[in-house]
């Protein structure tokens, strides 16, 4: 069977000349579909087993130069949760889809409120109402069709944080309030897997990535006698632009710890404010 | 003493207000008695750094030291 794939994969695919110059073989979508009927296979599958043969499927080819076949195989095998699918969550959802994190968890028991609007991407005036969740499967499925995508939809809670995120690779914090994402920590600690944080308030923001131990959170909130639940977002409200740049650097992170390429935050907590274009890292 | 406080963000606005940046302090003062100086909400005060460190603000800064105040942010 796997001998026998890798011969279809071979015919079925096409040389070209590739980031490095060299010749690369690469696999269009048309093609992939017909090897997914062929086999009775999935998407993923089929894209698994053609990067684990050297063959790049199309949608990839402009990820190669930086993440290389191997970092694009390790990024489709893997399972990322996104907790909040508001702002940060939103964008992060659209953006993994895109570059091929081919496992998803997608987590929010909100519906969209008409104050959404001016940034969360996923949401358009006809939408206001819906589901988050089935929003966002709806869009990963619409950008991907190799990414394999479950729901949540409701608000991941003491009683079922572990049991929900027990098979996910790592966590993107899009949450927006402190004790949700201390618990999102806390969990994470537990299933020894890592957790991109991510916050916005008006013009600023700010990213970390936390592995098993490290306990970011807990210093950049405090996790005793926490007396608020939200920070200066309450009065400056949340921009799209730095909702962007946010959810942007986080998918970063993802991207590099899950494919093993640079050098994660980690222990460094990057700030921005532009509103006078300052870029700091704090160390944790 | 005098000090040099820098905020972030949405605490930026609470010092800026104050005319200048440097200010003339209590010996005695920690970070948290400037902050309250300062009146700034503590609760908006996420981290603090003097000379590029991240201290507590209990930390009694020096002379001529320079406080960096990051804003609490949360918004998702």
């Amino acid at each position: 069977m796997e001998k026998a794939i890798v011969n279809k994969l071979k015919k079925s695919s096409t040389i070209i000349s590739g980031p490095d110059g060299n010749p690369l073989a690469v696999l269009s979508l048309s093609e992939r579909n017909r090897l997914c009927r062929h086999f009775r296979l999935s998407p993923r599958e089929v894209e698994l087993h053609s990067l684990e043969a050297g063959i790049v499927p199309l949608r990839y080819l402009k990820n190669i130069g930086t993440l290389s076949i191997e970092g694009q195989r390790r990024l489709l095998s893997s399972k990322v949760a996104v907790v909040g699918l508001g702002g940060l969550g939103g964008l992060l959802v659209e953006l993994l889809a895109r570059v091929g994190v081919g496992g998803m968890l997608i987590i929010d028991g909100d519906r969209f409120v008409e104050d959404n609007l001016n940034r969360q991407i996923l949401l358009q005036e006809k939408d206001i109402d819906l589901i988050k969740a089935r929003l966002a499967e709806k869009r990963v499925r619409d950008i991907n069709s190799a990414i394999e995508v479950e729901k949540w939809e409701g608000f991941v809670t003491e009683e079922n944080a572990q049991h929900l995120l027990s098979s996910v690779n790592l966590v993107c914090d899009a949450l927006d309030n402190i004790s949700s994402r201390l618990l999102l920590q806390s969990t994470c600690e537990q299933l020894n897997i890592p957790l991109v944080h991510g916050a916005v308030a008006g013009f600023s923001g700010q990213v970390t990535s936390i592995f098993p131990g490290d306990a970011s959170l807990s210093v950049i909130y405090g996790d005793e006698g926490i007396t608020i639940q939200r920070g200066v977002e309450v009065q400056e409200g949340n921009l799209p632009g730095t909702v962007g740049m946010v959810a942007s650097l986080q998918a970063q992170e993802v991207i590099k710890i899950l494919s093993g390429k640079g050098a994660a935050l980690r222990k460094k907590l990057l700030v921005i404010d532009t509103e006078r274009g300052e870029i700091r890292h704090i160390n944790l | 003493m005098k000090v040099m406080v820098k905020g972030f963000g949405a605490v930026r606005k609470y010092v800026e207000e104050k005319g200048n940046n440097i200010f003339e302090v209590d010996d005695s003062f920690s970070v948290r008695d400037i902050i309250k100086h300062l009146k700034i909400n503590p609760d908006l005060v996420a981290l603090v750094t003097v000379n590029g460190d991240r201290v507590s603000k209990d930390f009694h800064p020096r002379d001529g030291d320079e406080i960096f105040l990051l804003n609490m942010v949360s918004g998702g």
